[in-house]
């Protein structure tokens, strides 16, 4: 498994600079349905090829509170093996560079501290996404104040 | 670094997992709290949009938008955790094409069925959307058949109040029981479940059971993908509790197996055996709970060869001896232990093992939990069971292992029915928004609940219709057939949604004698295929209550005013009513015998009622807008469930009591029933129902009653293994089943538009085996054709992604609009719950 997250080349445009120069399928002021143009009795069209981010920067939050999307491939967890824990860990994520788990995550429902992840958070996956590197299906005008 | 350090800390990280430190100083990592922030941003608590789990979110606004939202530390469901979907609900309002503007497809300036899509104002829409109802209303009192040509779609995603709203303007107003809830195609064989089994909706356990329990039964259920926070609890009891143990039954392996110690991929319709086996096993090697069974259950035998719920013509209903009159169907007769003992022994170990696939040891591995006294365990299932041609049994084969046991009303003991939507519970079943059903588990059916019901919403006897109306499935075929004129679709995606889309939804929606109305913040295909679209507040722009999957309900505040030109369901809903006079919508019949209801307006009526409008603007809590409340210059969400909430406490059935309105303000839900205020956690227990010994003081300490029924006993139903309504064959050699995907919300509409969810699942892929793959000269990645005897889609196959079907056996999610799965859907039902199989379709793919 390989281990850099230092930016490598294009793939390691963030997510906020691809918003801006995004042009969605689909414009605000014709009304289409998610099909676009596609009438709904007709077949469906087969969806493009994607590709998924790969070692790139870490993406930038949208507001504090929102867990971080993935800027690589998803990794397998279960209950024999979290390959996640292999670089972000407490132990590892220095050397791996990679982000370390948020101190949210070591906490139990009853508000105890733990010295390992909560089994709460164990599934990484339910939280945390993989992107591929796609516009948006339809532009999202969310904006914030808030802090990131 | 070294591999033999890496594995030290993955066999670590499982194994210390959670281990607390000891020291109980609650630690809050999270900022926010009710009211505002540093940054200025006001925080308030509201329900998760999405699924049936109910897990609360504290909602950031700033300047009238949705700047932020995080998990709700105070909230026992979620404890400040989220879902991906969850943690994304701040951007579900804002996608560029929210509609703002009522929508009319006209030609020439005027209305026409086949004309594009035009803006008009509020006022033109309900004038057309009126007479079109008026015609129609006005042609049924002319027919005098009984019959009503005006139906509408709702939603277990609409709040408790719209649902009641709905409710009455068909039920009463309309005095049409044509309306019937998305919930159709998802809990319906739950309900029916309840109703036959114990009498009484929804479950006799709550979420508390994850803390409390040890081993974890998953009936083709995928909590980790469609309940993940639930999944959380559970998975925090596997690894943290000893003796915790997880089996997951599936037709396909998925991301819920991950944490599985006991896999078991069946092949479909099997879990019918299964189910029998487990109960053959327990009466076998003597782990009946004798005093229990004998105590508080009764046996019946269901009525077999049901039919699929098809249209009466075709030959799979013509052949089943059952399938009709509606009391064949749902006939039983009561069964002795010796008789019920009898018909389960030929589901031996040997048989189940080898017609569902599953080796034996497996199998008996998972009859060992069910069979050993000393063994706690929860039954859990969703739309494996409930959207299949046999839910309804299904569901009680479940009942059956936990009652069997006395495994049941009890911490840790508990079988326990999920929910899909976030107001399935509260709205569609609690309500009663169903086309036989009246709050609080009343039916329209019973002259007494009908009365009853007329007397709170204060119209005349006789007001409601005693038959009920056309149910989910039967209401697409009524549109296509011109029996169903009238038609409006409210806070659902159906054309998406329902099954055979091609051959019985869509002729429907474009028949030149319907009108059809679709009510949604964007435009979904539902709304495309429509002939007007209504702009609709969604959310937090509106006041609400949902009731999720443990019977809490959890109200909140509008946060934000609505986008511009939106309203929300309720707005529109009372708003439409204002169109009608009761001359317009009653029969002369009736009115003769009432005059004092003569010329007044269907909102004067339901609304004007004194109690609806009891409550002012001074009640609105300062500093929330509510713009229903300023618009109508009442507080209506207060009346409405101030209103609906009489059905529980006043009732004929008892166990559906609700708290004050305004109490649900103040706390982070209540888990009904309520009794003095305090909330239950456990049903049909003394000592945890206070119900218990108020329908029968005799009842013992900690003894159970099951009060829903007239002699407190709950019901084993004794149901065989029937086949599926479609299976593979020469020419379509696959089953395919459909479902969801963790990253979106149902049909997408909301998820779609959040370009994070978007980006991490953009398509819905065909999930299938490798082998299967290869034998048609493809790969994974590769673009392919999906056929069904209904219609086709394409797609990219992948067999390297969550999901890995066993050869024979294809998924697809059912979220992208862009390729319509329920295109190949049977409209096959549970003839019982009227329920669509969604699961089972025999299917064949080709080369795109």
């Amino acid at each position: 498994m390989k281990k850099s997250n230092t930016m490598m080349f294009v793939l390691g445009s963030s997510l906020a600079t691809l918003l801006l120069t995004s042009s969605p399928a689909l414009q605000a002021d014709e009304v289409v349905s998610l099909r676009g143009g596609v009438d709904i009795a007709q077949l469906s069209l087969v969806p493009s090829r994607k590709n998924r981010f790969k070692d790139a920067d870490p993406f930038e939050r949208t507001w504090k509170e929102q867990p971080p999307v993935m800027p690589h491939k998803d990794y397998p967890v279960s209950i024999k093996d979290n390959k996640c824990m292999d670089c972000h860990s407490d132990e590892n994520y220095e050397e791996e560079e990679a982000t370390q788990i948020g101190r949210s995550h070591f906490v139990d429902r009853a508000g105890n501290k733990l010295e390992n992840l909560s089994g709460n958070r164990f599934f990484c996956n339910q939280c945390h996404t993989p992107q591929f590197r796609i516009d948006p299906l339809v532009t999202n005008d969310f904006s914030t104040s808030a802090r990131r | 670094m070294t591999i033999s350090r890496r594995d030290f800390i993955k066999s670590n990280a499982v194994a210390a997992t959670a281990t607390a430190i000891g020291i109980s100083i609650p630690v809050t990592t999270v900022v926010a709290k009710d009211g505002y922030d540093s940054d200025g941003i006001r925080w308030d608590k509201a329900p998760c949009r999405f699924c049936g789990t109910g897990c609360s979110v504290l909602v950031g606004t700033k300047n009238g938008r949705v700047v932020a939202t995080q998990g709700d530390p105070d909230a026992p469901v979620n404890k400040g955790l989220n879902c991906i979907k969850g943690y994304f609900l701040s951007k579900i309002m804002y996608g560029r094409d929210r509609l703002t503007s009522p929508l009319l497809r006209m030609k020439g300036g005027k209305y026409d069925k086949n004309g594009e899509f035009t803006p008009v104002s509020w006022e033109d829409a309900f004038e057309i959307m009126a007479n079109k109802w008026k015609a129609a209303m006005a042609a049924d009192h002319q027919r005098n058949d009984g019959k009503s040509t005006v139906g509408m779609f709702g939603s277990g995603q609409w709040t408790v109040m719209e649902g009641y709203a709905a409710s009455k303007l068909y039920k009463a107003g309309f005095r049409s029981n044509n309306i019937d809830p998305n919930a159709r195609h998802c809990m319906a064989s739950a309900v029916g479940a309840f109703m036959r089994t114990f009498g009484s909706d929804e479950p006799m356990g709550c979420y508390d059971d994850f803390e409390h329990g040890e081993n974890f039964v998953l009936w083709g259920s995928n909590m980790a993908e469609m309940h993940p926070i639930l999944w959380s609890r559970i998975t925090d009891t596997r690894l943290t509790k000893k003796n915790s143990s997880v089996h997951v039954l599936s037709t396909y392996q998925h991301r819920s197996c991950d944490l599985a110690d006991n896999v078991m991929i069946f092949e479909p319709q099997m879990d019918l055996v299964i189910g029998n086996y487990i109960a053959n096993y327990i009466i076998q090697n003597g782990a009946v709970n004798k005093d229990f069974v004998k105590k508080h259950v009764n046996i019946r035998l269901a009525n077999t060869d049901i039919g699929y719920g098809l249209r009466p013509t075709d030959p799979r209903e013509k052949s089943a001896k059952n399938s009709s009159p509606r009391k064949a169907q749902v006939g039983s007769k009561p069964m002795t232990f010796d008789e019920y003992k009898a018909f389960v022994a030929e589901y031996t170990l040997e048989k189940a093992s080898k017609m569902s696939g599953v080796p034996e040891e497996n199998l008996l591995e998972l009859a060992k939990v069910y069979a050993d006294p000393k063994k706690k365990v929860m039954s859990l299932w969703t739309m494996g069971a409930n959207q299949h041609v046999r839910g309804v049994w299904m569901n009680h084969l479940m009942y059956n292992l936990h009652l069997l046991t006395g495994k049941i009303s009890e911490p840790g003991n508990s079988p326990f029915s999920l929910t899909g939507q976030p107001s399935a519970c509260g709205t569609a079943r609690e309500v009663g928004t169903f086309a036989h059903r009246l709050p609080a588990d009343l039916v329209v059916m019973k002259e007494g609940h009908r009365k009853f019901a007329e007397k709170i919403w204060q119209v005349p006897n006789g007001t409601i219709p005693g038959k009920p109306g056309y149910h989910a499935v039967l209401q697409n075929r009524m549109l296509k057939d011109g029996k169903l004129n009238a038609y409006w679709v409210m806070c659902n995606n159906n054309v998406q949604a329902a099954p055979n889309l091609n051959d019985e939804t869509m002729p429907g929606y474009r028949n030149p004698a319907n009108f059809i109305v679709t009510s949604d913040p964007y435009p979904t295909v539902t709304a495309m295929a429509s002939d007007l679209i209504l702009p609709t507040a969604m959310w937090v722009e509106k006041e609400g209550v949902y009731g999720n999957a443990e019977r809490r309900s959890q109200a909140w505040r509008q946060q934000v005013p609505p986008v511009e030109g939106a309203k929300s369901d309720l707005w529109q809903l009372m708003e439409f009513s204002k169109h009608f006079t009761t001359d317009e919508a009653w029969s002369k019949d009736l009115l003769d015998a009432n005059p004092e209801y003569r010329g007044k307006t269907l909102f004067d009526v339901l609304y004007a009622n004194g109690s609806v409008n009891k409550y002012s603007l001074n009640d609105l809590e300062a500093g929330f807008d509510n713009n229903e409340a300023f618009h109508f210059g009442f507080y209506p969400q207060k009346g409405l469930y101030e209103e609906y909430r009489r059905f529980g406490l006043e009732g004929p059935k008892k166990g559906h009591e609700l708290g004050e309105y305004a109490t649900y303000h103040k706390v982070r839900g209540m888990r009904w029933p309520v009794i003095d205020g305090k909330e239950t956690l456990w049903r049909y227990r003394e000592g945890f129902d206070p119900l218990v010994r108020k329908m029968n003081p005799t009842v013992a300490a900690g003894d159970v009653y099951f009060y829903g029924k007239p002699d407190g006993k709950a019901n084993i139903f004794c149901c065989p293994y029937e086949p599926a309504a479609e299976v593979p064959d020469d020419e379509y050699p696959l089953w395919m089943s459909t479902g969801r995907v963790l990253e979106h919300w149902h049909s997408g509409s909301m998820t779609q538009r959040v370009p994070e969810l978007y980006r991490a699942v953009p398509d819905a892929d065909i999930f299938m085996h490798p082998d299967d793959v290869k034998a048609l000269g493809l790969y994974n990645g590769a673009a392919a054709k999906v056929i069904s005897r209904r219609g086709d889609i394409t797609g990219r196959i992948s067999t390297k992604g969550r999901n890995r079907p066993p050869k024979g056996l294809i998924f697809v999610p059912w979220f992208d609009a862009r390729r319509l799965v329920n295109k190949l859907i049977l409209d096959a039902t549970d003839p019982l719950s009227k329920e669509t199989d969604y699961k089972k379709t025999a299917v064949k793919v080709v080369k795109a």
